[in-house]
């Protein structure tokens, strides 16, 4: 079986990069979950189910793993509330989390699964049935949480506009 | 065209481009009669545009040289040597540092004279990442290297039917002279070392495991030769009977 192809990965690194940081909404995350990812990747291509397609295997590959370190670090933040009395611990607020903020909008906003739906369709144009596939759920799921996402993203934008906008003041 | 077969789905596939002519037209049709329809279409329409002006600048990340799969691939390289010989290493329970191995040789009785110590402490100084691994020589030049350093004894052995391809040679130094291993790996990573050394005094034969290592080891002619493997390798029976045979 070929070997995955150093420049056909090169290729797909900047929407690698893209859909990760949808996803954590943080730049150094983001690379974080790509390089773990294409770790993942590089150590079992011999697993690779299909020939064609990279992009989808590589993209379910990077959101399983964001799916699992999510969960992870879940169960790591509430051990850590708990031990330490506090309800949440907050995530750090850095100048670069707020830029990613902002460029996402109200896309930010969403769950994390609506979100990657979202960006995986409409941002990488992928079918209905690869979306399904990079993110392990049937179609009908697929169908049924675009159809959430693309309601609550109205909503939000929506609401933004019927809203005085907020100005920072010093 | 009946607007009662335009379901929800069909919207959404309007929007993303997914239907074919025929369902687009009905959906077109579909629209064009129902303006609330028409107007929650045309909102999902400029939500996508707006997503996809955020983020179309994909290039416009900083550049991360981490993230070359080049890169990558060697620090994936290194990172497997440090787990087999942490592996080892925590097997054997002692450091191979300088005051802990003598220690162990001092208390275990014999230890310093097994056959073929030095296969497996070479297997462990390729594998040894603390300091990076001695600088090795590329795949492509082990062959010719090889037959000039150890003439008739030094042919690479072909282990392509188990997936193994040689990846690295290292000229290494016994008490008896000059000696390498050949390092080999399967796409999953898996390493197997395959290492020649002059013959010792006696000629030696056998196999024996230690700190999760599996050495198998033979003498022929003026050279005695090991493979070495994880002792769970199951290869490591088919590598005897390849290797021992041709050597």
């Amino acid at each position: 079986m070929p070997d995955i192809d150093d420049a056909e990965l090169r290729q797909l690194l900047p929407r690698l990069r893209r859909f990760a940081l949808s996803l954590t909404r943080d730049p150094a995350s983001a690379d974080d979950l790509v390089q773990a990812s294409l770790e993942r990747a590089l150590s079992r291509w011999d697993t690779r189910r299909t020939e064609g397609d990279i992009r989808a295997w590589l993209f379910a590959i990077l959101y399983r793993q964001f799916s699992d370190g999510k969960r992870r670090s879940r169960r790591f933040l509430r051990l850590l509330g708990w031990l330490a009395g506090e309800p949440e611990p907050a995530a750090a607020s850095t100048e670069d989390l707020v830029l990613a903020k902002a460029a996402l909008g109200a896309l930010g906003e969403l769950p994390d699964e609506q979100r990657a739906l979202l960006v995986l369709i409409v941002v990488e144009g992928a079918s209905y049935r690869e979306a399904a596939q990079i993110l392990g759920v049937p179609v009908g799921t697929v169908m049924s949480r675009l159809s959430r996402a693309r309601q609550l993203l109205r909503s939000m934008v929506d609401g933004e506009a019927g809203r005085p906008r907020l100005r920072v003041v010093r | 065209m009946n607007e009662t077969h335009v379901s929800e789905t069909d919207l959404h596939g309007f929007v993303d481009g997914q239907l074919g002519p025929a369902a687009r037209r009905q959906v077109e049709a579909y629209l064009a009669a129902r303006p609330d329809q028409a107007a929650l279409v045309a909102g999902w329409q400029r939500d996508a545009e707006r997503l996809r002006a955020s983020m179309a600048n994909a290039e416009l990340l900083p550049a991360n040289p981490a993230l070359d799969p080049l890169r990558l691939r060697q620090e994936l390289r290194r990172r497997r040597r440090r787990r087999a010989t942490l592996a080892a290493t925590l097997a054997l329970g002692i450091c191979l540092g300088a005051g802990g191995g003598w220690q162990l040789r001092a208390t275990v009785p014999g230890s310093g004279v097994l056959p073929m110590a030095d296969a497996i402490q070479a297997h462990r100084l390729f594998a040894d990442a603390e300091s990076g691994p001695p600088p090795g020589l590329p795949a492509d030049t082990i062959q010719p290297w090889l037959a000039a350093q150890f003439g008739h004894g030094g042919g690479l052995p072909d282990l392509e039917e188990l997936g193994l391809r040689p990846v690295e040679g290292q000229a290494l130094v016994t008490n008896d002279g000059a000696a390498a291993l050949v390092l080999y790996a399967d796409a999953r990573g898996n390493e197997v070392s395959f290492y020649i050394r002059p013959r010792p005094g006696r000629t030696i034969e056998g196999a024996r495991t230690e700190g999760g290592l599996l050495a198998q080891y033979w003498t022929h002619g003026a050279y005695s030769y090991a493979v070495v493997t994880r002792a769970d390798d199951p290869r490591a029976a088919r590598l005897s009977q390849l290797l021992a045979p041709r050597t």
